[in-house]
């Protein structure tokens, strides 16, 4: 052990040697790879997509990829023109505003142009029953021109076609056009096959603004370019870009002089001019909902765009915080700059390795920047008390070095472990996010440890910073904070120390049994309840029946003759199926071929509700045989496949769970031979699985990061009872988090699961850092736990509080997030990261207090 | 700057933990603390997956004092004693899952229950268990009962589609098949007694009458050629039928010649009920609730909504009705009616 131990701090005698003694050639080195990464960052992509967020592996989710081309899933978008005027939608200016809207979505990229629904789509039917039959015909005659008796037949066919509720709003002021995404677009040719979610979101906002924007936008080319004039018109739209203009793109289609369409040309926006003038589509009845994945994705990326002034904020307030602390622009310019090198290698290393920026994971970069401020500080800081105790600042870089390299990269270790034990969630998203994070903090052993004992061996301290660091050691403000809080160390004080900490311990683990896997409340979960989405998803749940949640459960029958849906025992059991979840708490309607095959069976026997119910003879099920029509959307052909549609009341945690588990109740319950009933798609299918993804990862996360920072300060400090001193106030901390969620309300989701992981591997730092002092002075100068704790707060505690501080505010800029998962995060993650510092300077001494009752020199004082 | 545990540091850390006793309990706290919170957290309370009222398919209503009676859904039977529930699901033996289309008393307590597949059960606890007394097995034969009417004249029937027709003589316990060539294979929905004569209503204007207790019938001239789903005896001993598209026809003549009523609208009603005050209910297509005051010359809309279908209608002591059919069971009231009961 002995030789292990000196091995090391040979090695780091050795590493420093030949870091300041090559410190010219390193730099050259360096700078090089500075420029290499920041040209390469250049290229980094925004790149967002649905299945990425999937838990991919999970069960549920393998059979909603099997039947992604049978069923819509979940990337379902849905457009509702709403109707403000006088009386309901049945008049001329609503009818044609929503053939208009219908056509538009059909031309959407990426849409599966079969499945699109609305009044106005030929699928949409209804049956009419009379002495003589029945009759079948499409709900909008093919020749409309929205005279009073047509809108009147329409009125009457939408009542027969029982839409209402569905495809027209409960109060008839409203009628939805319903469309499925692909994430691959086969119409396209092969190398724009990938569904561009950008633009889709644009393509909807074209649609919104083009019957709620008052101006009109007409943008004409600046110069004359390729088969343009100057002064030709590019382009239209509806949307103000203002400032975004010149990002865009517009693809113009040039005009032959015979009026024929030519190729479009690509002319970028800062080509153009603007022009506003009168929408001539304006209506201000109508107002336009757009909900589903794509438009989410355009406003969480909008939300987004906030990130960046939080960014800035956050490096403001740095700033000043650390030339406050520091009193040194000189120190404050390099700590700053050394934490923003490995956010611009990462970025840089990001497009190397086929890793795009994605919306969910853009906050890694600012947490590298927090993290990397804060081993900044205490490099930057122990330099500084070696200058001013009269050092070279090169052997005061050598010296930091030797101090601060093995703490520094223990603790940005457990920084990596703490990113990588979040991989447990078995989502692309979050592995990316946990590579991505990982290689961040292990670039800073890099940045932190290397690049910046060298530049400070280029730095003069000004007088003011010395003066300054000075006052502090002597006996200063800050000296008396240190001798109260190292009261913490003395065991009278300790046990009260104690005593609080038991009582806060008390209430907040009862608290956090009240912990939610899942979502809470309405709409997106993803953006706030008040944003536009979720305003326009409320506007929808609340005035059509379907709903916005959907479970899908899918029924196999593969194996039967001819029509599965024909034979009795696959029908009935869907059938039955309906009826039971019909009856769970939390759902709100139940939608499949046993419930439709009863209606048309219904339909054909002049509509008596006595006759609804399915016979058990192939005969008599083929009386409804219309509602086996694959075009309906619930079976694929000859229903080798069908799919169930549980709408439920909302996408809380409880609720998906509960509605999942009856679901599976049923199925134990009920087996059919041939028949397969497999969980899931649709959104709450989605989320069911997501949801089960992070319950897993819960466990087996916090005992992995636990387990590797107990290895970590094992091997570190080689003494039981320092693991328990650092551990045992993260432990503490980590409870008092999961009750801040449960009484915030605030879900275990893919969010917030790594919350605890981040803080407790950035936490763990204060207590490294401190008690790596802690140690050295009770070995080295056989000082008793009080007195070694009171110097190792003089020496760290100043740089341990300022970084929990200055990351806390860092992170807290986040709750000014237009997106709710980010203020959550941001919110929770500052919760940690000064409580944890808390916990390490008033815990971790009182506990050391009795652990070390009575061990070195009694205190002089 | 790392120096190991010597043999002196691990005596001095034995000693530690003798006298960290504080630490080391409020160590042992936490780490209780931890396993607690971090365990398997508890499901959500839930209520029980039930039937609920307003989300089942009820076809028939039935009443026997306070007790209340509705079948329907998948062999579904359910039982309240006060119309705005609990309402209570029966106890079916066995249970074979095809839907109910009527429910009706025969006696004090005794009840029968008729539905798909020519399935026929028994109560005679007041409808809290029901025996099978009837049932197809025969997927390709079996047809679906569409009521239940007597005794009269101590004989039960249970009659359904394409021409069923089955009598029981001893209150339902054993049912006999009967088939006549002037019933045909024509569905049969809706049956009264007339004191001299029987009624038999059903599809594409079919009307019935047997003089002799049901031995024979004879086809009545058609007055109307869509179906007619139910028949009432009314207080006047006068006859009506109701069907599709809002059609009601009255007869005081045991069936010779009809009068068409006066309805608000085209919509087919399953249903009817008289209150004990003479009023006439009707319920149908669209949720409609008829009423007439006038012994069923003039109809007036009582309730109408949306989209789904009433199947039976029950008149409560309240003034309300309470209704069934694809909406579940509901208590409707009286909508101010705009002059609804005008003509055609």
């Amino acid at each position: 052990m002995k030789a292990n131990s000196s091995f090391i701090s040979r090695m780091v005698d050795g590493i420093s040697n030949v870091l300041i003694g090559r410190r010219h050639v390193l730099s050259v080195v360096f700078a090089a790879m500075t420029l290499f990464f920041g040209y390469s960052a250049t290229h980094v992509k925004l790149d967002p997509g649905f299945l990425k967020l999937l838990p991919v592996k999970h069960e549920y989710m393998r059979t909603m990829m099997e039947y992604m081309k049978d069923f819509s899933g979940a990337n379902t978008l849905l457009v509702n023109l709403r109707w403000k005027g006088q009386g309901d939608i049945y008049n001329k200016e609503f009818m044609d505003d929503l053939r208009k809207a219908t056509d538009d979505v059909f031309f959407i990229p990426g849409i599966n142009r079969t499945h699109v629904t609305s009044l106005f789509t030929p699928n949409t039917w209804y049956l009419e029953i009379t002495e003589d039959g029945f009759r079948g015909e499409p709900v909008v005659p093919a020749k409309f021109s929205a005279t009073d008796e047509e809108l009147e037949r329409v009125r009457h066919n939408v009542t027969l076609s029982g839409q209402i509720g569905l495809l027209v709003a409960n109060d008839l002021k409203g009628a939805l056009i319903r469309a499925d995404l692909q994430d691959v677009d086969p119409n396209a040719p092969p190398d724009q096959m990938r569904v561009d979610y950008w633009e889709v979101q644009k393509k909807l906002e074209e649609i919104r603004g083009r019957f709620e924007s008052p101006q009109k936008y007409v943008y004409k080319i600046k110069q004359a370019q390729g088969p343009f004039k100057a002064g030709d018109v590019v382009g239209e739209g509806y949307v103000d870009y203002g400032w975004m203009l010149r990002y865009e793109t517009f693809q113009a289609i040039p005009r032959t002089d015979t009026g024929e369409a030519g190729e479009a040309v690509p002319v970028k926006g800062s080509e153009v001019t603007v022009e506003t003038v009168k929408n001539p589509e304006y209506d201000p009845n109508i107002e336009v909902n757009v909900i589903g994945f794509a438009r989410l994705l355009g406003d969480v990326i909008k939300g987004l765009l906030g990130v960046f002034t939080f960014f800035g904020l956050a490096f403001i307030i740095t700033l000043g915080l650390l030339y406050w602390y520091t009193r040194s622009p000189r120190l404050t310019l390099t700590a700053l700059v050394v934490a923003l090198l490995p956010v611009l290698w990462l970025i840089g290393i990001l497009p190397l390795i086929g890793f795009g920026v994605d919306p969910m994971s853009i906050l890694v970069p600012f947490l590298i920047f927090s993290i990397g401020v804060s081993h900044a500080v205490q490099m930057t800081n122990a330099w500084r008390q070696e200058v001013v105790a009269g050092a070279s600042a090169v052997e005061a870089s050598r010296s930091a070095f030797r101090k601060l390299f093995v703490p520094g990269a223990v603790a940005l270790l457990t920084n990596a472990l703490g990113f990588a034990v979040i991989m447990f969630i078995q989502i692309p998203i979050v592995h990316e996010l946990g590579i991505t994070a990982c290689l961040g903090v292990l670039l800073m052993i890099i940045t932190n440890k290397m690049i910046l004992p060298i530049i400070l061996t280029h730095i003069r301290l000004e007088q003011s910073c010395r003066q300054h660091t000075d006052d502090a050691r002597g006996g200063g403000e800050g000296a008396k904070i240190w001798s109260i809080i190292a009261k913490c160390a003395e065991p009278r004080c300790a046990v009260w120390v104690f005593v609080v900490c038991g009582v806060l311990l008390l209430g907040t683990t009862w608290l956090s049994r009240g912990l939610v896997i899942g979502d809470s409340g309405h709409g997106a979960p993803e953006l706030r309840p008040d944003s536009r989405y979720n305003r326009d998803s409320e506007q929808i749940a609340s005035t059509y029946l379907i709903g916005v949640d959907v479970l899908t459960i899918i029924v196999e029958a593969k194996d039967f003759e001819g029509d599965s849906c024909l034979h009795y025992p696959v029908t009935n059991l869907i059938d039955r199926f309906e009826s039971n979840m019909r009856g769970v708490a939390g759902v709100q309607s139940v939608m499949s071929v046993g419930g439709i095959g009863r209606l048309v069976i219904s339909a054909f026997n002049e509509g008596s509700p006595r006759w609804e119910a399915l016979p058990r003879s192939e005969s008599g099920l083929s009386v409804g045989s219309r509602a086996f029509d694959p075009n309906l959307g619930f079976n694929n052909e000859s229903c080798r496949a069908i799919q169930v549609m549980i709408f439920t009341k909302n996408h809380d945690g409880p609720t998906v769970a509960h509605v999942v588990e009856e679901a599976k109740k049923f199925i134990a319950a009920n087996p059919v031979d041939g028949v397969k009933m497999r969980l899931a798609s649709g959104n709450v299918g989605v989320m069911a699985a997501t949801n089960e993804a992070v319950g897993d990862a819960e466990v087996k996360m916090l005992l992995s990061i636990f387990g590797a920072l107990i290895l970590l300060c094992l091997l570190t400090f080689r003494s039981v009872t320092a693991v328990i001193c650092v551990i045992v106030p993260l432990t503490m901390v980590s409870i008092f988090c999961n009750a801040l969620m449960a009484s915030l309300s605030i879900g275990l989701k893919v969010a917030t699961l790594p919350v605890i992981a981040l803080g407790v591997g950035v936490g763990v730092d204060y207590g490294i850092y401190l008690f790596e002092r802690i140690q050295h002075h009770m070995r080295c100068d056989d000082m008793n736990f009080h007195d070694a704790f009171h110097a190792a707060m003089r020496q760290r505690g100043t740089a341990a509080v300022f970084t929990a501080i200055t990351m806390a505010v860092a992170v807290g800029t986040w709750t000014l997030s237009a997106l709710k998962f980010q203020a959550d995060m941001g919110l929770l993650l500052s919760f940690m990261f000064l409580v944890n510092m808390l916990g390490a300077i008033c815990l971790l001494p009182a506990l050391g207090a009795w652990f070390y009752y009575g061990q070195g020199k009694p205190s002089k004082a | 700057m790392n120096q190991t545990l010597s043999a002196p540091v691990k005596a001095q850390r034995d000693k530690a933990s003798n006298s960290g006793w504080p630490a080391a309990v409020f160590t042992g706290m936490v780490l209780g603390a931890a396993l607690y919170a971090f365990s398997p957290r508890p499901a959500a309370p839930f209520p029980a997956t039930q039937v609920y009222p307003d989300r089942v398919l009820i076809n028939g209503l039935a009443e026997n004092g306070k007790r209340l009676l509705a079948a329907g859904e998948q062999g579904h039977i359910l039982v309240a004693d006060d119309p705005k529930g609990p309402w209570r699901d029966a106890a079916v033996s066995p249970q074979r899952g095809a839907t109910f289309t009527q429910v009706h008393y025969i006696g004090d307590n005794v009840a029968l229950a008729v539905g798909h597949d020519d399935w026929i059960v028994r109560s005679e606890d007041n409808g809290q268990t029901w025996k099978e007394v009837s049932y197809n097995e025969d997927a390709d034969q079996a047809a679906p009962l569409f009521g239940v009417a007597g005794p009269y004249d101590g004989k039960v029937y249970a009659f359904g589609a394409f021409g069923t027709l089955m009598v029981s003589a001893d209150l339902g316990k054993t049912w006999q098949s009967q088939k006549s060539d002037a019933i045909g294979d024509k569905h049969l929905y809706g049956m009264l007694d007339g004191g001299s004569a029987l009624l038999l209503v059903g599809e594409q204007g079919l009307m019935l009458k047997s003089t002799d207790g049901g031995a024979n019938w004879q086809a009545l001239k058609q007055i109307y050629k869509g179906s007619f789903f139910g028949a009432l005896e009314l207080p006047d001993k006068g006859w009506l039928a109701y069907g599709m598209r809002g059609h009601v026809f009255v007869s005081h003549d045991a069936g010779d010649t009809w009068k068409e009523s006066a309805t608000p609208a085209p919509l087919s009603i399953f249903g009817g009920a008289l209150r004990a005050d003479g009023r006439i209910f009707l319920a149908g297509a669209q949720r409609t609730v008829l009423e007439s005051d006038d012994g069923g010359a003039h109809f007036k809309l009582y309730a109408q909504g949306e989209r789904q279908t009433l199947a039976a209608v029950l008149p409560l002591a309240d003034g309300q009705v309470l209704v069934a059919g694809e909406p579940g069971l509901s208590i409707q009231h009286s909508e101010a009616a705009p002059a609804a009961g005008g003509a055609k």
